[in-house]
């Protein structure tokens, strides 16, 4: 009990020390009325949040299925945050399956097999399983064995609850079982009417003081209540995927663990359809579609997104939320392009959510929630540097500054980042306007560069230098912080150098 | 107008919990009651079985029947089919009185507002 106690603690411990880009999602931050509000770590895209809340409604009365859902929008617009928070609103209500569109690609699995596990696995079963037991503290076991040595042994059996007592007769097998399982009296037990297993859940805590030396794994338990004959009704909820695999290898369900799948045989899933329908008929189980999120699902090809295409109609199908931050662009093995790299004929199919770049406000908002989560402490000034940073750069560059000018203030004793912390950041990493600057003005100095299309690049790179300026100015301005160069990579030559 | 309507909306409402809570708790009473009269009968029936498995001679003909408050002496076979009989009975009137169980439980969760889990308490049993 003690160990299990340890672990558990440790496990806290490291959950709490890790912290993921999008660890302060708790939820889509909707209230009854579906209206957006600034909480749940959800800050701004009120129109994609509420159009997301709309379909969490669909997932919850369950009757929708197979539908397709775009989130599509700039990168850094909170597509991956509106799906966690998807995610941690359904919480365990439905399954929820994530992945990258990357991930479908290897060499044991076709890209089809592993589209199918994957909306398998959003797809779960809930099946009710009922149980007549037994279950009682044993108050005394008495086996008489014959004489003679050979022959069936007899024996009695009394049973306690808090509410009453019995006595039953044993026969041979029952009394092999329960020396097998070494019960005696003390011992809260239970007995499986149908099948005769003996569990033992523990020792009595009435008779905890019986011995003063008992093993470690002693488990005390209180003495049951109620009636002895009880009826337990256990809910399981599977994902077909789960049925799939144990039903399709010889290894069994052993296969889930080790995650050596392989591909499963379309007979065995076809089966597994009609026992679930058969179920579903009977009243015997119940379907809970869940959700597939595909991230970066311009990486799909035309071939997965044929398949989806099909996959959607199947009377057996999740949602499908995609996201994809590619704007007019070639779909993956075709020379035909399309909006968002998917074909116009499943894009028809999808209900498109788009998020939109943050304003100023929201960037500050979402800055000062990451700042509570990764339990930093920010003064006026430095949120407003940073607040600065992530309008002219970018967000994701603002977030990483965070524990970087956090270790600088830690560094040099402070007990708050302030805005010479950030700007000192700023100068010791670039972000990518600054880095492709860089790299167009000294191109010819590194290996195997080649006479790049300026057009590309320029339109990106000379809007932000003169922004980049206005930002080191405000810094140096509210801190007196003195930046003494022109150029971001000098500052790198002089913060190496002190 | 609507205030007191509103009110007497919620001690209805209230009322009816109340109703219903105690109605559960009757119910699980009943339950420990008619598991122990299970469990008496059980103990008699195997009495009278080894009874019967005795030597001819050392059998007795008649038994002692033992109801509430008064002892009656009958044939052992009547004995055995009286008890079996109201064994059949209470096993019924136990699994109907679970099943009714699990509904109030829902229904007062309904009543109280708080996240009914109970639904797919409802479901068939897959191993039956």
């Amino acid at each position: 009990m003690d160990v299990a106690k340890i672990s558990e603690a440790k496990d806290l411990q490291t959950r709490m020390e890790r912290i993921g880009a999008h660890s302060h999602i708790r939820g889509l931050g909707l209230n009854d009325s579906l209206e957006a509000r600034a909480s749940e770590g959800m800050v701004g895209q009120s129109k994609a949040r509420k159009g997301v809340g709309i379909i969490y409604q669909m997932i919850k009365e369950g009757n929708l299925s197979g539908r397709g859902v775009l989130l599509a929008g700039q990168p850094g617009t909170g597509k991956t945050a509106i799906a966690m928070g998807l995610a941690q609103t359904l919480g365990a209500e439905a399954a929820f399956t994530s992945i990258a569109a990357s991930e479908i690609y290897s060499h044991e699995m076709s890209k089809t097999e592993a589209l199918t596990q994957a909306i398998r696995r959003s797809i779960a079963v809930r099946i009710k399983e009922e149980t007549e037991m037994i279950e009682g503290e044993v108050i005394e076991i008495q086996i008489d064995r014959p004489a003679s040595g050979t022959g069936s042994k007899s024996g009695k059996l009394t049973l306690k609850t808090t509410d009453m007592e019995t006595v039953y007769d044993l026969g041979g097998k029952m009394i092999d079982a329960l020396t097998k399982e070494k019960v005696t009296s003390g011992d809260v037990i239970t007995i499986d009417k149908a099948t005769g297993r003996i569990t033992r859940l523990g020792r009595s805590f009435t008779r905890s003081k019986d011995f003063e030396v008992v093993g470690s794994n002693v488990k005390f338990v209180q003495c049951p209540e109620g009636e002895l004959q009880k009826r337990k009704e256990v809910v399981h909820t599977v994902n077909l995927h789960e049925i799939d695999v144990i039903n399709s290898r010889n290894q069994g369900f052993m296969a889930l663990f080790s995650g050596d799948t392989g591909e499963i045989k379309p007979e065995v899933r076809e089966q597994i359809n009609t026992k679930v329908g058969e179920w579903r008929e009977e009243g015997k189980a119940e379907i809970v579609p869940g959700v597939l999120f595909i991230d970066e699902v311009h990486m799909l090809d035309i071939e997965c997104f044929s398949f989806l295409n099909q996959a959607m109609e199947n009377e057996l199908a999740p949602i499908i939320i995609m996201a994809s931050n590619r704007g007019i662009t070639t779909i993956r093995g075709t020379d035909q392009s399309s909006p968002h790299g998917i074909p116009i004929d499943l894009l028809d199919r999808l209900l498109i959510i788009p998020t939109v770049p943050y304003s100023e406000d929201e960037i500050r908002k979402i800055l000062k929630i990451r700042l509570e989560e990764e339990d930093v402490d920010m003064s006026d000034d430095g949120l407003d540097a940073l607040t600065r940073l992530g309008v002219e750069t970018s967000l994701r560059y603002a977030i990483q500054t965070i524990t970087t000018s956090a270790l600088v203030c830690a560094k040099r004793k402070g007990s708050q980042v302030e805005a010479q912390d950030i700007a000192k950041v700023y100068s010791l990493f670039v972000d990518v306007q600054r880095s492709t600057q860089y790299l167009q003005e000294y191109n010819e100095m590194y290996m195997f560069s080649e006479k790049q299309d300026k057009s590309l690049f320029a339109s990106r790179a000379s809007v932000p230098m003169s922004v980049i300026n206005v930002t080191l100015k405000l810094m140096a301005a509210s801190n007196k912080f003195q930046l003494s160069h022109n150029r971001s990579y000098g500052a790198i030559g002089s913060a190496f150098g002190c | 107008m609507a205030q007191p309507s509103e009110a007497a909306l919620v001690q209805q409402n209230l009322m009816k919990a109340e109703v219903l809570a105690e109605d559960i708790l009757i119910d699980k009473q009943q339950l420990i009651d008619l598991d122990r009269r299970r469990n008496t009968n059980r103990e008699a029936l195997r009495q009278i079985t080894d009874a019967k498995k005795r030597p001819l001679a050392q059998q007795e003909k008649k038994t002692w029947l033992c109801m509430r408050d008064i002892f009656i002496l009958l044939p052992t076979d009547t004995a055995e089919s009286f008890i079996s009989k109201d064994q059949k009975m209470l096993d019924e009137k136990i699994n109907t009185t679970r099943d009714e169980l699990k509904h109030k439980t829902s229904k007062l969760s309904q009543i109280e507002g708080a996240p009914d889990h109970s639904k797919p308490f409802f479901l068939n049993p897959i191993n039956k």
